[in-house]
This record gives structure tokens, sequence and C-alpha cells, in this order.
């Protein structure tokens, strides 16, 4: 299981043994003008966004005993994201520029690595690796070929395309489509779900202070209304099912289908053309007064059905 | 977008397909500027989309193949897409119009904005090749335009995209074509009457003359995603929509 943070004082008074004292003037300064940074949908927190959506889509596919823990900007020399699970634990940090060297100006890219490793290595955390995200394709192969030796077993270099828009995000990064489907509301999401998944995920992000299990951080961006990620956690989810008298009031409405796998109560009439969700899920009020008016007048035609929708 | 041209309101320039004394200058000035009732606006409403079919048609190719789906929200359908519909119908182009329809919320959150489509009816079509024909009463942040369109990109890769809108806040292109790669903003093509400056809150002034909800008589956005347009059911009796 992923290692609760360690606090920042415990932190300071480790680089305090570790590193000189220009160096741990050097981190103080690192972090305060990091933390002074306004979140929004800068570069790093669309690749932070990202990296919640794939943990959240992996613990779907292979749950583990505890979810993995996020930190921003934290007293660290690698500081833009950090994620925490049980086996590893990995440091990014973003850069959308145009050029970029591992030994280039005052305090080399492949310097904050190695020091940043030291302390993780001092810290005993388990597996660590640093890793370089930029925006720009050539620069991401550059950098992975000239990646010091030193850094070579530990480091690593990502591509993550830069944009100005979520929507135009989505539709560069396959990936990143591909984690977000697995979170969306109903199983086979359009794009536009996946754009106002990612939205709730990247509003939680901007409101994270510090660090959290993310868990707590996709219960964050579920509580948008309308809700737009799928229901956690995935055991209890599946096994909603409809009340057998709200089945059975379903039931005389011609051509009707509907799914609650995801728990959200969405519906299709393909003679008609239509379809839909509920804008709420199935442990949400909204959905449970429209059990309750379906039980009460069973719809006969797709109108009555329309009418009793929220 | 056409060349704009001044007018006495400070906040309000007019493309070409808008000129002096045009109908189209008249039906886009009435919505703004007259206090119309919701059901006089709502005929104003339709008026404009049957201008807006007229001036769409100048800019589709007579020779183009392939289905035309006219996108809209569901407080546009009954007034300005119905007329933009009956128009293409009318001009013999029945056979390959489909109709869709979408019911969105709208939030914003943390300088964020969403307007997740909420219910759709949609007419099968041919996936080849479509045209997307994007309809909305204003056009002025561009979310509502880019969820629907995303939705639609989601199943077909068109020829051709035209967004059409009585009213478009400045720079509302850039914004949607900032949603989207440039491959496929290549194809948008815009389609509108008259461009204004300013904002007053969320609303564009002089725009369509206040919030299209309230003019046209609904109570919010539940209310209008409760509603089931007449033109929707009709199409559907007539079995627009393949058993």
């Amino acid at each position: 299981m992923p290692k609760k943070p360690i606090t920042q004082h415990a932190m300071r008074k480790i680089v305090g043994v570790v590193f000189d004292a220009d160096t741990q003037a050097y981190l103080e300064r690192k972090h305060t003008g990091g933390v002074s940074g306004k979140k929004g949908t800068r570069y790093e927190d669309l690749v932070a966004t990202a990296k919640m959506a794939k943990l959240a889509s992996d613990y779907l596919r292979k749950p583990a005993s505890k979810w993995p823990l996020i930190e921003e900007q934290a007293y660290a020399f690698v500081d833009d994201v950090i994620t925490k699970e049980a086996k590893k634990t990995r440091y990014y940090q973003c850069k959308n520029v145009k050029s970029l060297s591992w030994g280039g100006g005052t305090r080399p890219i492949k310097d904050d690595f190695r020091k940043q490793l030291q302390l993780c290595d001092a810290c005993n955390e388990p597996n660590p690796s640093v890793r370089l995200v930029v925006s720009k394709k050539s620069l991401a192969r550059g950098l992975k070929k000239r990646l010091p030796a030193s850094l070579q077993k530990r480091a690593s270099v990502e591509h993550f395309p830069a944009s100005s828009t979520v929507n135009q995000l989505i539709f560069k990064n396959k990936a990143l489509r591909k984690w977000l489907r697995s979170l969306a509301r109903k199983a086979h999401a359009t794009q536009d779900d996946l754009e106002v998944a990612f939205k709730a995920l990247l509003s939680a992000w901007i409101h994270l202070d510090g660090a959290s299990n993310l868990y707590d951080l996709v219960t964050v961006a579920r509580k948008q209304s309308p809700q737009v990620i799928r229901a956690f956690p995935v055991k209890k989810v599946s096994k909603v099912s409809a009340p057998p008298r709200f089945v059975q009031a379903l039931a005389g409405t011609p051509d009707l289908t509907y799914d609650l796998n995801r728990g959200f109560f969405s519906w299709n009439c393909a003679k008609k053309g239509m379809s839909g969700i509920l804008s709420e899920d199935c442990d949400s009020e909204e959905f449970k007064r429209f059990v309750e008016r379906v039980v009460k007048t069973p719809p006969t035609t797709f109108e009555d059905f329309w009418a009793q929708l929220p | 977008m056409k060349n704009s041209m001044k007018n006495h309101d400070p906040n309000r320039s007019y493309t070409t397909y808008a000129a002096e004394g045009s109908t189209a200058r008249k039906w886009v000035d009435a919505v703004a500027y007259n206090k119309s009732p919701p059901e006089k606006y709502a005929s104003e409403m339709h008026s404009l989309g049957q201008e807006l079919a007229n001036a769409l048609l100048t800019q589709i190719d007579p020779k183009s193949h392939g289905d035309i789906c006219v996108v809209c929200t569901a407080e546009d359908a009954d007034y300005l897409a119905r007329g933009l519909v009956e128009i293409l119908e009318r001009r013999g182009l029945a056979d390959r119009v489909r109709f869709l329809c979408m019911w969105n919320a709208r939030r914003e959150f943390d300088e964020l904005s969403v307007s997740p489509v909420l219910k759709q009816y949609e007419e099968q079509f041919n996936h080849h090749k479509p045209i997307f024909v994007i309809i909305k009463s204003i056009i002025s942040g561009a979310c509502v335009v880019k969820t629907n369109l995303t939705r639609m990109l989601s199943s077909a890769t068109p020829s051709k995209i035209f967004v059409v809108s009585p009213v478009m806040l400045n720079d509302a292109d850039k914004r949607l074509a900032d949603e989207f790669p440039a491959k496929i903003a290549s194809k948008f093509e815009f389609v509108t009457f008259a461009i204004d400056m300013t904002r007053k809150g969320s609303t564009v002034v002089p725009g369509i003359g206040g919030s299209v909800y309230e003019r046209l008589g609904f109570e919010g956005e539940a209310d209008k995603n409760r509603y089931y347009p007449s033109i929707v059911k009709e199409r559907q009796e007539r079995d627009h929509v393949p058993a």
C-alpha cells in the first residue's frame, strides 16, 4: 500500500541531513515559486489530470487494496505531479517548451532528477522514478537519446501534447480517450462525454491542495452536476440493479431498452431515434423519485415514459 | 465569415448576408430589439431559420453528395431549426436532410464550461462524407456547439461543417476553431447575419434580445430539457427513424 506522505516538516529535516545549505535554500525557493502558481488549464494541470485518469482507469481494470496517492507542488526537486502506488512512486516534471536540455541553465534538470532520487532513497520510497514530460514529440525523442547515463535506470521521458483547450487535447491523445472511456458514465461514451469527464477530474485537481488519495479526488469530480463520471466503487456498482417493480413497470414501454451498469440509468428507444441518460446516478434522489413515478403510473407509450423523466 | 458592415448600434455589425433592407436584417434586428411576446418571438426565430437556409444554400455545392445532418438544440428545434429544414426540403433536399436534436445541460465551474448531452433525437444517416449543419440561435462561448459537434464527429467524418446562427459574439468562430484540430476546423464555414461585440454578464448584447429560454417562454433549463419538440414528433410519425 502507498505510504502516507511525509509531512513537509519531516521532509525539511531529511533535506537538512542529506543536502548542503545551498541546495536547501534552492529547494525552498523552488517550492515557494511552485506554490504561488495558479492552477487551471496550464500544461502541467492537463498532464496531472491525464495521470489521474490513467490511474483511475488502471484501478478499475485491476483494483488494488488501496487507491494511489496524488500529490501536487510537494516539497521536492521534481514536483509538478507525484503519484504513489503500493509498489512505485513517480515524480513528474512537465515542460511545455520548444527546446530543452538535460544540462542547460543554472539548475539543470539532470541535477534536480539526481537529487530527487537521492531524496527518495533517503525517505525509503518504494521503487522511485523521475519522469520528464514534454509537449514536443521530437524534443522527447532527443531527450530520450541523450538521457544521462547516471539516470538511465530510474528516469525517463514522455511526450504529452500541449493544447489550448481540453476538447482539442482529447482529439490529439488516443491513450487519454481510452482511459476516459473507462471512467465515463455510460459504456459507449461518445467523445463529448470524455471532455466533460476530463473537466470534472481537472476541477478536482484544481482544488487539490497538497496530497490526496485518488478515490477522494474522483469523489470530488463526481460531485459535479450533472454527474459525468461513472459510479464508484466498482463492486457496489456491479450490483446495481433496478428494483423488480421498476423493471416490471418499464416493460410496458414499447422498444425501450436501458442500462444501469455504470451506476446511471441510460435509455434508448431506437424506433423513435431517442436516447438519453439521467443527470444524476442511481443513488440520487432524482433517480429514486423517477422510480417512484414509473412504478406508480407504468408508462405504456414512449411519450408516457418521456413525461416521467426528470 | 463574410465581411462585415457597420450599423448604427456600435455593438453590432452585419455580414453581407444581412445587407441593409434585406429580410435577414429585418428578422435579426427584430429578435434583438423588438420586445415581442414568446409566440411572436418564436415566429421571428422561424423566419430567421428560413433566411439562414437561404444563405446556407448559397454555400452548399450543388454537386455535393451525402446526407445533410441538421443538428440543433431542443430550444431551437421548433422555431429556428424548423425554418431552416423547411426551406432545405422545399428546395429539393428532403431526401438528404436528416434531423438531430440534443438536450444539453449547461454548467460552469472553475472557469471550465461544460454542456453535457442529456437526451438526443437522431435520424439515421449515411456516415460516408455527410454535411453537418450545426444551427443555434446564438453562439457566444461556443460551448454547446462544440459539445454537439464533437458528438457528431464521434460517429462520422463530414466533408463540410456549416455553423449557422443569426448572431455570433465577436471571435466566437476563433473560439470554436480552437476546440478542434486544424484538420477539422478547416472544414468550418460560418453562416451568420450579425456579429456583436459585447456581453452583459453571460448575455450577448443586443444578441437575440436576451435569454432564448426566457424569450420563448421556457421556465429555465430543466423546463427546456423536458420539452418534446413538435418537429421531432412529426418526423417520428413520418417515419424518418427507420424501424
